[in-house]
């Protein structure tokens, strides 16, 4: 029994951090060449419907990760051409990007129930569940592919910006623009390539939200985990590493809460519910102050 | 100044109007219908989009205009996404424009009900749903629906219908409303079944579908196999676990089958049509006079079972359905406080 | 010595703009391959912007280049710059502080197929190449940890590690000590007779007599003229420069202060941004009608100490003393009502508001009481008033008082700023680099104010970078290293190479000094 607590709470517990840990790198990669992605959770409500959609039509699950990626790579290039090409502010800009995804999901929904679409898509379900969770090999079986996926986009990118000499380029580019393009470096192109990996990064992060958690979609469904995504790379001190355990600490946090409601402590709930903010709030408190890339936000434009 | 500045500026402004375009895309809309002149002349505010596909609550209010159009051949007017700050105002357009009455479906409304209704004492004002206090207005009413006796008709069919002995109950945010309902529920549940156990959650919103999915999984996993979702779209979420653990759900409001086929037990439904039609015969027989309709169990029933109980069980279910709305179920009303916390 | 006659660049009728600003304006240069090139002028004449074009970073407007014999294309870039054995250290370095300097060194040769750069192989070459220049510092040191000299010297690593054979140094002087620019130009001369070019922007004519083979003159966008070294003297160039007779430096009639201390400082802690002591237990005194300097290389607690003596930074130990009042924990506006002002060392960021009027940043310290103000209310028509009268008196060029202040030149800026600081009564300046930026006239002005002011007895703290500066205007200066004054000299001791081996930290022989006795200096003999 208390072994399948463990296990049941674990799996609980990547099921929650799987979406956060896709955002928080598509937030990370694109900071880490100088662009602040406010944009993520609108890309990832974009890339959650897609996914869903793409997912009821073809009847196949991965067909809806792949349409999840086509609208992702389609917000990158607009993203683009606002932040890196015009150069506009990048916080004006992502926040007004995220309010036309809310806005254009939620008409698009709107039609489709309108239109009597049932919005059940087939899932990525887990090899078995977490009723035989109770091995490390039974946790890999008991979820999706796509937290698979996630755990190894974190060592990839981990290697990539720190091992590689297309890392050190790319890091270059977000220290400082200025420099990256004194030593001849295409600033431009790298920020292009790095929104566009960073918002399929998101919109992937919405497809683990629907195909690999809940197969629907509603009304901004996303509900801000975007933002905590972002909060988790702040907190994770623009380390892949460390963001991962950041968004494994707010899930861990979000299935606490829930299973302390079960202990029946006649606590009021909303004690509980704090509970995954609170742990992430007090969590970025003890690491102290975040040192962001410091061309992060910042426009730049040749003269 | 230069070639490229302009094309900048044409860029941001293509940009500003999609933006403008997409957020429209969410705003209030209203249907309005071909007038014509002898009609009585209702509206109806909805402070959500899409009455007829949202929630079950709100698609029994939308059964209950269909009754008005149909049968009674109103004109009814229907406003959409209203947000609770606005409803007061869009009221006061109606009453303005000398429309016979303004309908609220949603408690969330009660007070731009109390502020609007003494402002138009010609206009009729109704509120279809949960009311205590009227406006100081001659001209208003209330159809009043009895949580606790909608819980305990809850309870009944849960009761009856679980093997395990575990009932799920999965709210929103534990307003008090939720926690009468809930309570009749617990109560009714016990009644049929002593040893039963009830677990009450609450999500702490009405909107986030993972959330609702794993908390009902997490009732699932802890034995429950009657599941009853109270909240609002994220209801989705309890019938993707159910579907996905094995248990049935309990509609709410009203007959939720098509949403979840495979997984609905029953839906206990409002009969907010018949309220509607309540409401039409005596506005048109000019018997409307200012009160409070308490809406008891006579008008709740159950939908369809669709053969997933047994025939005897609902059989059951059905005599103990008719006791109570007879009166003649010895329930005890007991509010639970102690599930909202403190 | 002779230089190849072979053409490295050329450079025909290169004209730029900024906005409504003609930065170049049809300028012609031709550098030889193996010369020393010095590029004087005064500010904004276009030095920087030229060389910036040449390097890629900016496009001209019009105008054609050749670099070894090849037109560049409308794709002129960085880049492209580098392939073509084009290096330049940029004034503000374009080093990545965070990274190390194995990284910043390599950075500029990665490219996007390099998954796996050859750590070893790059290091062992590069420590080869420090040993041959003498450079040292560590290769795995983050570069935000080195000395400004120290990043200079990663910055030239980095330009003749990507095989730069001609190198454009902007200002590179202006953050050494005497001693470091004299190893400099030394390490230039040596490029050149390896065969290397080099570019030298510098608005220090001995500098470019001591090294450059020849010299090129811009003023205001245009080029004025090339001249071999050997056939021209500083006189003829500066007076190519300023377009005017270049006045001798004034020898300063100063006065003799008075007895009395007018602000004094005990034992001042000061802690920076990372709650180190970067003012530790610093003692000064300043008189009426004395004009005190601190001098040091940047980032010795300069900065910090004059801010904590006008308020702006907090203290963590020690006294200041204004005219016999404890001052230690007055708020700014109490010092400045005490007749303490203070000309920061970055007007833009701390000197000025850019967006507000010029009449409004001459009276924002002062707006919130009378006559500038009434229960609140600004009486515009007080302040227009005031703006005049400053704008006659310091003779600020400025379209009208209601023009916006980031529109004005940098010498204009600057007299509003000091117009502001000695408006009212003042009783002690605390002036940090108060000439940083500025052109001849505007120096020469702002110097000559503070020396009048001294002379009708306020005292003057000058913190400047500049020892000439110094030397011109002090009647002491106190040498700051590593937060504490190392050593004081009297008005006929200065002496630049004493002074220059203080900054850098060795107390030269017969000097006064002694770790413990540091903390009496700067107090008069």
């Amino acid at each position: 029994m208390e072994v399948q607590w463990w296990a049941d709470f674990l799996s609980a517990v990547l099921r929650a951090a799987t979406p956060l840990v896709f955002c928080a790198l598509g937030v990370l990669v694109c900071g880490r060449a100088g662009i602040l992605n406010i944009g993520v959770e609108g890309s990832m409500l974009v890339g959650a419907l897609a996914a869903v959609l793409a997912a009821v039509y073809s009847g196949d699950p991965w067909m809806g990760v792949v349409g999840a990626l086509g609208v992702g790579l389609a917000a990158g290039l607009v993203l683009t051409l606002l932040t890196v090409y015009l150069p506009t502010d990048q916080v004006v800009t992502g926040i007004a990007f995220n309010l036309v995804c809310l806005g254009v999901t939620s008409f698009i929904y709107k039609l489709l129930v309108l239109g009597g679409v049932q919005l059940m898509a087939p899932a990525l379900r887990a090899a078995q569940d977490a009723e035989g969770a109770v091995s490390l090999a039974g946790l890999a079986a008991a979820v999706t592919p796509l937290t698979w996926i996630a755990l190894f986009l974190v060592a990839v990118s981990w290697v990539f910006l720190f091992r590689t000499g297309p890392g050190l380029l790319w890091r270059s580019v977000g220290e400082s623009a200025w420099a990256s393009h004194a030593a001849g470096l295409n600033v431009f192109r790298v920020r292009t390539v790095a929104v566009v990996v960073g918002s399929l990064l998101s919109a992937l992060g919405g497809a683990a939200l629907t195909l690999g958690w809940v197969p629907t979609f509603t009304d901004n469904m996303t509900m801000g985990r975007g933002f905590i995504a972002l909060a988790a790379v702040y907190f994770g001190r623009w380390h892949p590493g460390l963001a991962l355990a950041a968004c494994l600490l707010f899930g861990a946090g979000e299935a606490l809460a829930f299973r302390a409601q079960a202990l029946g402590t006649g606590l009021n709930p909303y004690y509980y519910l704090m509970l995954p903010y609170v742990v992430t709030l007090m969590a970025v408190a003890a690491m102290g102050r975040s040192v962001e890339p410091r061309d992060t936000g910042k426009p730049y434009a040749r003269r | 100044m230069s070639k490229r500045s302009v094309v900048r500026r044409l860029v941001a402004g293509v940009l500003v109007l999609l933006l403008l375009g997409g957020l429209a895309g969410c705003a209030a809309e209203e249907e309005k219908p071909a007038a014509q002149e002898t009609k009585v002349k209702a509206a109806i505010i909805f402070s959500i989009v899409n009455p007829a596909r949202a929630g079950g609550w709100d698609r029994a209010d939308w059964a209950g205009i269909e009754a008005l159009r149909n049968e009674y051949g109103w004109e009814v007017t229907v406003a959409e996404g209203v947000p609770y700050a606005q409803t007061a105002a869009t009221a006061a357009g109606y009453a303005e424009q000398g429309y016979d009455l303004v309908i609220f479906p949603d408690a969330g409304q009660t007070a731009a009900f109390l502020e609007v209704a003494p402002k138009y004492p010609k206009t009729w004002f109704v509120m279809m749903s949960m009311c205590e206090k009227l406006p100081n207005s001659p001209r208003v009413a209330a159809w009043s629906p009895d949580l606790y006796a909608y819980g305990e008709m809850v309870g009944l069919v849960a009761g009856k219908a679980t093997e395990s002995g575990i009932i799920g109950l999965v709210g929103g945010v534990p307003v008090p409303a939720l926690i009468t309902l809930f309570s009749g529920t617990i109560e009714a549940a016990k009644f049929v079944r002593p040893d039963v156990e009830v677990l009450t959650y609450f999500v702490g919103d009405w909107v986030d579908v993972a959330k609702h999915r794993e908390l009902a999984a997490l009732q699932i996993q802890e034995g429950a196999d009657v599941i009853f979702p109270e909240t609002g779209p994220g209801t989705l979420g309890c019938y993707e676990a159910a579907q996905a653990g094995g248990a049935k759900i309990v509609g709410f409001a009203w007959d939720m089958y098509e949403d979840a086929p495979e997984v609905m037990l029953t839906s206990v439904i409002i009969n907010k049509p018949r309220m509607y039609r309540d409401l039409a015969e005596q506005f048109m027989s000019g018997d409307l006079e200012k009160k409070i309709v308490h809406c008891g169990a006579e008008y709740f029933g159950l939908a369809d079972f669709r053969g997933s109980l047994p025939e005897e069980t609902v059989k059951e279910i059905q005599d103990l359905v008719t006791k109570l709305q007879n009166g003649e179920l010895p329930i005890p009303v007991v509010i639970h406080e102690e599930i909202g916390g403190s | 010595m002779q230089a190849d006659s072979a053409v490295a660049v050329s450079m025909r009728g290169i004209c730029k703009s900024f906005g409504t600003v003609q930065a170049l304006d049809g300028v012609d240069m031709d550098i030889s391959a193996g010369e020393i090139r010095a590029l004087v002028g005064e500010n904004g004449a276009g030095k920087t912007t030229l060389m910036t074009i040449l390097y890629g970073m900016y496009r001209p407007d019009a105008g054609r280049m050749t670099v070894w014999g090849r037109r560049t294309g409308r794709d002129w870039s960085p880049r492209q710059a580098i392939k073509a054995r084009i290096g330049m250290l940029h004034q503000h370095f374009s080093l990545i502080p965070n990274h190390t300097v194995l990284e910043n060194v390599l950075m500029p040769q990665l490219g996007w197929t390099h998954m796996r750069p050859r750590w070893h192989h790059h290091r062992a070459v590069l420590e080869g190449l420090c040993r041959e220049y003498g450079f040292s510092f560590p290769l795995e040191a983050r570069v935000e940890s080195l000395s400004v000299g120290q990043q200079q010297q990663v910055e030239i690593l980095k330009l003749l590690y990507q095989g730069a054979r001609l190198l454009i140094l902007d200002e590179p002087t202006a953050v050494l000590t005497p001693q470091q620019t004299e190893r400099l130009l030394e390490l230039l001369l040596r490029l050149r007779d390896q065969g290397h070019s080099v570019v030298l922007i510098t608005h220090k004519l001995n500098e470019a007599f001591a090294v450059a083979d020849s010299i090129t003159v811009l003023r205001k966008g245009r080029h004025v003229a090339t001249v071999p070294r050997k056939d021209s003297d500083p006189r003829e160039i500066a007076f190519m420069m300023v377009d005017r007779e270049w006045s001798a430096t004034p020898d300063w009639e100063l006065e003799a202060p008075e007895p009395g201390p007018l602000l004094e400082v005990k034992d001042l802690v000061v802690g920076d941004e990372h709650q180190r002591p970067a003012v530790d237990r610093v003692s000064l005194v300043v008189r009426a009608r004395e004009l005190v300097g601190v001098a040091g290389v940047a980032g010795n607690g300069q900065t910090e100490l004059a801010e904590a003596l006008v308020g702006i930074r907090r203290t963590r130990g020690g006294r200041i003393v204004i005219a016999g009042q404890d001052a230690t924990s007055w708020t700014i506006t109490r010092r400045l009502r005490a007749g303490l002002r203070f000309i920061p060392e970055d007007r833009h960021r701390h000197g000025m508001v850019g967006e507000l009027s010029l009449a409004e940043n001459l009276v924002i310290d002062r707006c919130d009481s009378p006559p500038f103000s009434v229960r609140g209310v600004l009486r515009r028509p007080v302040i227009r008033q005031a703006a005049a009268e400053a704008v006659e008196r310091y003779g600020i060029q400025a379209p009208s008082p209601e023009t916006p202040m980031m529109n004005l030149s940098g010498g204009n800026q600057q007299r509003a700023v000091l117009a502001r600081a000695l408006a009212g009564s003042p009783r002690v300046i605390v002036a940090h680099q108060p000439t940083r930026g500025l052109d001849f006239a505007a120096t020469e002005y702002v110097r000559a104010q503070l020396v009048r002011c001294a002379a009708q007895g306020v005292g003057v703290l000058v913190f400047s970078s500049e020892l000439e500066e110094l030397m011109l205007l002090c009647h002491r200066i106190l040498v700051m290293y590593r937060g504490r004054f190392i050593g004081e000299l009297s008005r006929d001791e200065f002496d630049a190479g004493t002074i220059g081996l203080l900054m850098t930290g060795q107390v030269p022989d017969g000097g006064r000094r002694d770790g413990q006795g540091t903390r009496n200096l700067g107090q008069p003999a």
